[in-house]
């Protein structure tokens, strides 16, 4: 349980775009352990989506610069050609379940055929063994013989990212990255995939990587949380801390921000809106819209502040900064 | 003004849309909604609660007539707005408003904000230019978006989600409507952002005593601000209750499904399974006789293959289900 | 994208073009046509220049076929230009009565080559009897050739010297006697007039006098004489087989074929987006009705049809235009931009309008049509040289009204002159190079557009 098995440092991303470098991903630096969440929460456009594809190393076409290690048990990846990393560790090691990949399964092809893609592309297995392997897969996420014959447009939303699940296992990963895996589904299906999730993780003590906008369902999983903001990775800490004693002013806020069904609190959005990635404000990122903006944080960047074991947060509420 | 007058009556809706009409074969319908009964008082709120595909955007936009109704009643204000024909239905358009679920497609990218809020005006023959540009001035005053001559002159693209749904809901209050639909207004917005546009929604129900049917597959979000829950399930309602009653004192078998499928933010989720109902709602095509939620319900009896009768339980708490249906 | 700006304000796609190199290409090129077109409308006026155009005599004093000056230059010859000895001649009096004066023109020619035609033209007034003209020829070497002796037989005319077959053999005779041999080339009387004495074709170069003398019945008659001597390059654009500059119907071309080609692309696009819009949303049987309608047009032989309509009824080309229109009402735009109105249908901010009451008309104009727009403008743009093309095509299969100066005009006349068989390349590279010009500048345009309009085109 407490062996590392991926461990970013310093990972840095950017895009280039007509109005400037966009800085992505800034010296993102965390570790994973075996059988471990991690989930990664923040608003759209804090580059929670960057780093689950640059873990992956599947940059866009107008990329800058990327910076920074990636060790995969203990062996650095960023630096590996792209053909060793696609032989050796893209699914094979590393898979990913896409943002609305339900949606993008390919409508001409029976499921059973897409899961096993992965393997016969990835491994080269032949048909014939990846078509069996797919399908126990496929019931393993609940997805019976008899639809795994059935083409995509057949199948309902839940179905479909049971499907989607499968071809992000098939290839018997050590990490998964889900990004937003439940986003488009409606509340009991997803309840059912976090079920599912959760049975799949012990089964096969995987680790994942859970990126998410939604504070609740991040719960359902996360053994860790790491909050993102702009950028960068402001606050990580075990899901615990995280949720009783958040010490950074975005995760307080975020936290306050939530509906909830069983506690009726008074709830208080973070008024503005998120800072444009191509020119962030200086030193602390957040404190345009902190309610707890102090002088220095709009002079000096804060260092991550060791808060409590495993516990850090970039943020000066708490510290003694003079 | 009388607090008790009915605003909105449904009777008996049905909505069906016709499918696969081909020469000779029998036409197939969705049964979107099948069969929906409730009153709404004036200034009170409803949320209606469902999953996708349950029919509660359809029923929502059958009630503000943007879909004909298949068969049963809609009495608005005492007139049967069920077959208005379509000089009466403009007369309607007035007094009836509809918030959509995204921002960014409900408003036409080539107008400005000004000229946005001005074509219900301009519709409906209303003011001298100088009256109506004081209008919407005091429209985007009333949403918060100040300096108003600034806003006005924007296009949509310049705003971000939250202000575009601020413009959404200022042009659907302009001609101060006696009903608003709000369909998933702040689902495809940022968290940070819905809980402020929730409070705005809430505040100018209540200055314009408006009534608001909100329509959420969110119940985490209805507690802020609907006097009712309606729960809606594959195109029934299968229980409507108080708003603190339902959440306290859910009845129906899927409600109670609904309520603990919701994530709260606490670390202990993740060491436990959710008590869930394995499946997905029904093919409306050809939804299962009697109650739609048996092949589901680990309740289910025999006797859930016939229709239940909505039945009131307790005062203002009604039931679809057989378990109360002795 | 730019924030602040819109794709909907003219302003906004301006600056957005500016960002794109063949963009500000294609703006230049534009800017080049809008001062060709002001400066042509203002400096010629249209009708003048028609009925200039149509005037056989109104180019007389113009070199037939000439190529343009700047073409000249890379000959590497100094090519003659037009010489009009009107004011360079001086007056003589020889005697009173009979009166007689003679008129003399003195000119240096320095140039390279022959001139092509040596025209005179008189006008003279006269009692009785027109006057009789004795005209002679100075060579730089002094030698005075007498070339003919002609009784004017109107009060205005023209001697045509190169088609006196009798000035032909009075210079065979002063080269033989020159040479001492017939000369080893064809003379004729630019030639010989210009020729000098070496035996070869060279020109003999500098000071020429031309000595009319003329023999007046009354002595209140009156003579003029403007003698030309015609060169081979003219103008910046040349002139045809009828010595029309060519620069005249160039310049209206532009502003003809322009706006030709832009009315029949508004035109059409127009007609194809509104048919779209009202098939793909009112639905049914106007949907069926419109779409079917497209489908026979579709398939209609276009071109053959639109030469047989201008073949019957010779039409001008604004008639042309409209007939252009009527048969392009129901094309193929009508399908592709139905389908992005099917696309628009379902947004939610027609369905915002519905509900806030918003009518049909209303829907169509005001919300699906702006929003279809700017999808459809960079084919406008690419398809206004595909109409230019269109006129050209129909001008050079000769069935268009041939009175209008167009581009496609003066193929077609380069065409039937056999421009390029005898080697007048000007003649149909010049309405070429426009008509390229045109469509490259709209190409380019219409691209850059078409980027800043479909974000799915945008670079990130």
């Amino acid at each position: 349980m407490n062996e590392v098995i991926l461990k970013l440092k310093n990972f840095s991303l950017s895009y280039k775009t007509r109005k400037g470098i966009l800085e992505a991903v800034k010296n993102a630096d965390f570790e994973l352990k075996k059988g471990e969440t991690l989930a990664i929460v923040g608003e759209s456009g804090c580059g929670k989506s960057s780093l689950a594809r640059g873990i992956m190393r599947l940059f866009p076409r107008n990329l800058e610069k990327v910076s920074g290690e990636i060790y995969l048990n203990g062996e650095e990846i960023l630096s590996l050609d792209e053909e060793s990393y696609r032989k050796n560790i893209r699914w094979s090691k590393i898979s990913m379940v896409f943002q609305g990949a339900m949606n993008s399964l390919n409508p001409v092809l029976k499921v059973v055929y897409q899961v096993a893609e992965p393997l016969m592309v990835h491994m080269k297995i032949d048909k014939e063994t990846a078509f069996k392997k797919a399908k126990e897969i496929l019931s393993l996420v609940g997805i019976s013989e008899s639809f795994s014959e059935r083409y995509p447009f057949e199948l309902s939303g839940g179905m479909k990212q049971r499907v989607v699940i499968a071809m992000a296992l098939i290839t018997n990963p050590q990490i998964v990255i889900l990004d937003e895996p439940t986003s488009a589904l409606d509340i009991i299906t997803q309840a059912n995939i976090m079920n599912l999730l959760k049975l799949l993780k012990k089964e096969f003590n995987l680790s994942y990587i859970f990126i998410t906008h939604d504070i609740a369902t991040a719960s359902e999983l996360a053994d860790r949380v790491a909050v993102m903001y702009a950028g960068e990775i402001v606050e990580i800490s075990p899901a615990e801390s995280f949720y009783y004693k958040p010490a950074h002013g975005y995760t307080m806020m975020l936290l306050n921000s939530v509906p909830t069904l069983k506690i009726d609190k008074k709830l208080r959005s973070i008024p503005g809106t998120p800072p444009s990635l191509i020119s962030p404000p200086k030193a602390c990122r957040f404190h345009p819209r902190c309610q707890f903006v102090m002088d220095i944080c709009k002079i000096k960047e804060p260092p991550m502040f060791k808060k409590d074991e495993e516990h850090f947060a970039k943020c000066y509420i708490g510290e003694s900064h003079e | 003004m009388n607090n008790n007058e009915v605003l909105l009556k449904i009777e008996n809706l049905r909505v069906w849309f016709e499918i696969r009409k081909r020469m000779l074969s029998q036409p197939l319908y969705v049964r979107a909604v099948d069969g929906i009964n409730f009153e709404l008082k004036k200034g009170e709120s409803i949320s209606l609660v469902g999953e996708s595909g349950s029919g509660k955007t359809t029923l929502g936009k059958t009630i503000i007539r943007l879909y004909e109704p298949t068969s049963g009643k809609i009495y608005f204000d005492g007139i049967d707005i069920t077959n208005l024909n379509s000089k009466d239905l403009k007369w309607y358009r007035k007094e009836t408003g509809l918030i959509q679920q995204d921002p960014f497609g409900a408003l036409p990218s080539h107008f400005t904000v000004y000229r946005i809020l001005e074509e219900p005006l301009l519709i409906h023959k209303i003011g001298t230019v100088e009256e109506r540009r004081k209008r919407i001035f005091k429209a985007l005053e009333d949403v918060k978006l100040t300096p108003v001559e600034d806003f006005s002159s924007k296009y949509p693209h310049m705003l971000s989600g939250g202000q575009m749904q601020r413009v959404v809901i200022a042009r659907s209050l302009i001609m101060r409507p006696k009903l608003i639909i709000a369909d998933e207004p702040v689902s495809m917005l940022d968290a940070s952002v819905r809980i402020e546009i929730l409070d705005l929604l809430k505040e100018l129900q209540d200055k314009f005593h408006m009534s608001l049917i909100y329509i959420t597959h969110d119940l985490a979000t209805v507690r802020m601000f609907s006097n009712w829950i309606f729960i809606m399930y594959a195109g029934n309602l299968v229980e409507r209750a108080l708003t603190n009653e339902l959440l306290n004192n859910p009845l129906h078998p899927y409600t109670k499904a609904l309520l603990s499928a919701i994530p709260d933010p606490d670390p202990e989720n993740r060491k436990k399974l959710r008590e869930v109902p394995p499946g997905e709602p029904p093919n409306l095509i050809n939804p299962p006789p009697g109650c739609r939620f048996a092949p589901r319900c680990q309740y289910a009896m025999e006797i859930c293959n016939t229709e239940p009768q909505e039945i009131e339980v307790q005062s203002k708490h009604w039931v679809k289900c057989w378990l109360f249906n002795k | 994208m730019n924030e602040e700006l819109s794709i909907y304000s003219l302003k906004g796609i301006f600056k957005e073009i500016l960002r794109y190199k063949i963009g500000v290409f294609s703006l230049i090129i534009f800017a080049f046509f809008i001062v060709l077109i002001i400066y042509t409308i203002i400096a010629i006026p249209y009708d003048k220049t028609i009925s200039l155009w149509n005037d056989s005599q109104a180019w007389l004093k113009y070199p037939r076929n000439a190529i343009p000056v700047w073409w000249g230059f890379f000959t590497g010859k100094n090519l003659p230009k037009n010489i009009n000895l009107s004011n360079k001649g001086s007056l003589n009096l020889i005697s009173q009565n009979p009166k007689k004066i003679e008129l003399i023109y003195s000119f240096n020619y320095n140039y390279d080559d022959f001139p092509t035609e040596f025209n005179i033209f008189f006008k003279s007034q006269y009692k009785n009897e027109p006057p009789i003209l004795r005209i002679f020829w100075e060579k730089p070497n002094k030698d005075k050739i007498f070339l003919l002796e002609h009784q004017l037989r109107s009060e205005e005319s023209t001697l045509y010297l190169g088609n006196e077959t009798s000035i032909e053999d009075k210079l065979i005779e002063y080269l033989k006697s020159k040479l001492e041999y017939y000369p080893p080339y064809s003379v004729t009387v630019v030639r010989g007039l210009f020729v000098d004495t070496s035996g070869n074709l060279n020109i003999e170069k500098g000071e020429y006098k031309l000595h009319i003398e003329v023999e007046l019945k009354d002595k209140d008659d009156t003579i003029t004489a403007e003698p030309i001597i015609y060169g081979k390059v003219h103008g910046i654009a040349g002139t045809d087989h009828l010595r029309r500059p060519l620069e005249l119907a160039l310049l209206w071309g532009t502003p003809i074929d322009l706006s030709f080609g832009l009315g029949a692309a508004i035109s059409i696009t127009l007609l194809h987006l509104i048919l779209a819009t009202i098939s793909g949303w009112f639905g049914g049987k106007v949907d069926s009705l419109i779409q079917r309608l497209t489908e026979i047009y579709m398939v209609l032989p276009f071109l053959p049809l639109m030469i047989m309509i201008s073949l019957f009824y010779k039409l001008t080309i604004w008639k042309l235009l409209f007939v252009l229109i009527f048969l392009s009402l129901f094309g193929s735009g009508v399908k592709t931009q139905r389908a992005l109105v099917l696309q628009v249908k379902t947004l939610p901010y027609i369905e915002a309008a519905k509900a806030y009451g918003a009518s049909n008309w209303r829907i169509v104009f005001l919300y699906i049509i702006p929003k279809i727009l700017p999808p459809v403008i960079p084919n406008l743009i690419i398809s206004i040289p595909a109409y230019v093309f269109l006129e050209a095509i129909l001008s050079i299969f000769g069935v268009l009204d041939p009175t209008q100066p167009t581009w496609g005009r003066i193929i077609e006349d380069a065409f039937q002159n056999g421009a390029l068989y005898k080697g007048y390349y000007y003649w149909v590279l010049e309405p070429s190079f426009l008509l390229i010009l045109t469509a490259v500048s709209f190409a380019l345009l219409g691209f850059v557009i078409d980027r800043i309009v479909n974000p799915r085109l945008k670079e990130i």
